[in-house]
């Protein structure tokens, strides 16, 4: 790990149990090969329109999922399969989604982009970049409303986070200490963005000293250090002490709709950045799986992402008389 | 025109101050720019200046009083030069709350009882507020400055003191940070009122959480309701230009999700807003500049019901199909046409969405000719709307072809005498009507 980003914990041996180290790995993992999916029926066109994915990017949703509690309200860009899978939602009903089915988590009429699931405490999935941050503002006011200790995740990109309405979401959440951690996935793949990873130096972190919110730059491949940074975070939120900024440094491998990000980037450097390799690496060295236990895990993950698939695609589609249904005006 | 010295706030955080000192007395004559009176708070004092030619006909907080709150009235002037009354051209009531007349800050505390006995259209805003707020804990105001200042509209007044800081929201002139939060808010489960200073001006920066809030529930396949209410000023405000005057009612029209109304009377003010608070969706109420100091006796239970218009004034010769400000220009003009032997039926439209055509169908069944009046512009406009709905599905009660009157397409100007030629006035419809039945002047 010489030489990459470090977190806010510079700690090289961070202690987690077994069992974190398997369900990390095992959520990413889900994720990865959810996204892969997702990636290949983009291809074969049963996706239409766009398809973000977050190939490269798992371990800063993951880490950050484990961190909070299961009723802490999650906000997101337009990015929204890996959380809404780290949250638990059925994949199953992503995918249906995706595929425009009747039986999508929002019945084919959000997609990729427009996915709810008020019931996993999960409030979307928002196209217009940048959203995701007054909207979070408002989801941390409700539980401060109530008097609840809830504290809202926020997620979005590097790109978004240069709006400014970001910078506004910064200064209410500061002046009431808002219970929320604002979380820039920053997967150096923005248009237009000349980070890279590990050798340029970014202050997305220190995007909120304005209005003096505290920030971190957070090594986003390594799920260990995303955890303990989202905990510190999410503590302080939960304390009443108001927001912190992670910035997450991740790479990105797919661009929107599965096409590449980044012409020739090297294996090597792919192999570096790679959350979930990475991962399985530390769960063989340290001994907790071999690899024949890690195989069986892989192929379940595996086969549960393909029934899913299976099975979405075999749903119904919506019919025209479904156009006018939950209207609501 | 009679002016109210109000208590000014002098530094943000201030909530009332001492009158130290009066530099005039009751009945002098006052020059502009003469001092009136010295205001101190603990870190600051501020000289209040007379704005006009005039007299000071009351002084109503002595010098040396403390505790003055901000707002509180502390002088009465009549100013020297009389303004001339814009009703004259159609408008039917030409107070801002700039020029206070009847003085809607001299109501105490928000009355409990459901009457509505003279109650202001403000007044019954905040009446409808405070009663949905007693009612559901969940109901919260939030706008720039709307606790300490009362808002731009100066509706929230008494709000404060009832219900504290934490359901009377203050946040600082940041759009995206208030649109947020409040959308957020009721993504969540809350329901948010949001004051706008005014449509015209925050319909920009609202663009996004307008469409988030109307679109989500549809977009989420009917699970996530967004209960959530945008009420603000629109359109006219004299001496306000372009967007700061702007009237959005037809481009608010055109946010599948998003119910509009625009009541014109106290009652349908309040009526309006209580089912607006109530309803499971986003709504929009646009309220006026001009409206917020009329009175009305009636009872709030009539005022109506969102999405149903009600017939303001019966009649038998043509239908005026009406809307928000406008609709007084067309009673002003029915009385009048009334003089010449012809009886108007004025339509009072509440709704731009869900829009009422079938009382405007009915209405026309009977009068067979319609006009349609609206400050906004005429392109693309409600009344393009009702006419090409009637068109099509009344044709054949139609004896002649409908007539629109709408705001002039130009940005709101400046001076008081093209603000008026910029609007159509009570003027104008009667001498389309004329023309309409064939009695042209």
């Amino acid at each position: 790990m010489t030489g990459s980003p470090l977190g806010p914990v510079g700690a090289e041996d961070i202690m987690f149990s077994p069992d974190e180290e398997i369900a990390a790995y095992r959520s990413m993992l889900l994720i990865r090969r959810f996204e892969e999916k997702a990636g290949q029926l983009y291809a074969l066109q049963a996706i239409h329109g766009v398809c973000p994915l977050c190939i490269g990017q798992e371990a800063s949703i993951v880490g950050t999922m484990m961190a909070a509690r299961a009723t802490d309200p999650v906000i997101t860009s337009y990015r929204t399969h890996g959380a809404l899978l780290a949250r638990g939602v059925d994949p199953r009903l992503v995918l249906a989604e995706l595929l425009g089915r009747k039986t999508g988590l929002a019945q084919g009429k959000g997609g990729t982009v427009r996915m709810f699931a008020p019931e996993h405490h999960f409030f979307g999935g928002h196209g217009t970049a940048g959203l995701a941050a007054p909207l979070g503002a408002g989801l941390a006011f409700a539980s401060r409303y109530r008097g609840g200790d809830d504290v809202t995740l926020c997620f979005f990109g590097d790109g978004a986070a240069a709006r400014g309405r970001v910078l506004e979401a910064y200064k209410i959440a500061a002046q009431w200490a808002l219970p929320i951690v604002f979380i820039i996935d920053n997967n150096t793949a923005a248009p237009g963005a000349s980070i890279v990873l590990g050798q340029l130096p970014s202050a997305l972190a220190e995007s909120g000293t304005p209005v003096a919110i505290p920030g971190h730059q957070v090594d986003g491949i390594d799920v260990r250090r995303v955890i303990v940074a989202a905990r510190q975070a999410i503590a302080r939120a939960r304390d009443g002490d108001g927001p912190t900024i992670l910035e997450m440094l991740t790479y990105r491998y797919r661009g929107h709709g599965g096409v590449p990000a980044r012409a020739g980037a090297s294996e090597r450097r792919l192999e570096e950045a790679d959350p979930v390799s990475r991962a399985r690496g530390r769960i063989l060295a340290s001994g907790i799986l071999n690899e024949r236990a890690l195989k069986a895990l892989e192929k379940e993950v595996k086969e549960s992402v393909v029934s899913a698939a299976l099975a979405a695609r075999a749903e119904p589609v919506p019919e025209a008389a479904d156009l006018f249904a939950a209207t609501g005006a | 025109m009679r002016r109210e010295i109000l208590m000014p706030i002098v530094t943000p955080s201030m909530t009332d101050g001492k009158i130290s000192r009066w530099h005039v007395a009751e009945g002098q004559q006052v020059a502009a720019g003469d001092v009136l009176v010295e205001i101190a708070t603990p870190t600051a004092t501020l000289e209040i200046e007379a704005e006009d030619e005039g007299h000071v006909e009351r002084i109503l907080v002595p010098a040396g009083t403390e505790g003055v709150k901000v707002n509180t009235p502390i002088a009465i002037v009549l100013a020297g030069v009389q303004q001339k009354p814009l009703s004259a051209r159609g408008l039917a009531q030409p107070l801002g709350f700039a020029s206070l007349d009847p003085l809607p800050d001299l109501a105490p505390a928000p009355p409990r009882s459901a009457e509505t006995a003279g109650r202001s259209y403000r007044e019954a805003l905040r009446d409808a507020l405070a009663a949905e707020m007693r009612r559901d804990p969940d109901v919260f105001l939030i706008g720039v400055d709307v606790a300490q200042n009362r808002g731009a509209p100066k509706v929230a007044q008494g709000l404060l003191d009832e219900f504290g800081p934490s359901r009377v929201v203050s946040v600082p002139p940041i759009e995206d940070a208030l649109f947020g939060v409040a959308v957020g808010a009721a993504m969540a489960g809350l329901k948010p009122v949001v004051e706008l200073s005014h449509w015209g001006r925050s319909i920009d920066s609202l663009g996004a959480y307008l469409a988030s809030a109307a679109e989500t529930f549809y977009l989420s396949g009917g699970k996530l309701p967004v209960p959530i209410v945008f009420r603000g000023p629109n359109g006219f405000v004299p001496g306000m230009t372009g967007q700061d005057a702007r009237c959005v009612a037809a481009q608010l029209a055109h946010i599948p999700g998003l119910k509009v109304a625009q009541p014109a009377t106290p009652c349908a003010a309040y009526a309006l807003l209580s089912q607006a608070i109530r309803d499971p969706g986003p709504v929009a109420l646009l309220e006026h500049d001009q409206l917020y100091a009329t009175r009305e006796q009636g009872d709030v239970a009539e005022g109506g019901a969102l999405g149903a218009a009600r017939i303001a004034r019966a009649g038998s010769d043509l239908t005026i199909a009406a809307i928000g400000h406008a609709v007084f220009g067309a009673l002003e003009a029915a009385g009048r046409l009334s003089a010449e032997g012809i009886e108007a039926e004025v339509i009072d439209l509440m709704c731009v969405r869900p829009l009422d055509r079938d009382a405007v169908a009915a209405s026309v069944a009977r009068t067979g000719r319609l006009m349609t009046l609206e400050q906004g512009w005429g392109d693309g406009g409600i009344g393009a709307e009702l006419v090409a709905s009637i068109a099509s599905r009344s044709f054949a009660s139609l004896k002649c072809a409908p007539v629109r009157l709408a705001g002039a397409a130009v940005p709101m100007p400046y001076a008081g005498e093209l603000q008026a030629a910029a609007l159509p006035g009570a003027e104008q419809v009667v001498k389309a009507a004329l023309e309409l039945l064939g009695r042209p002047r």
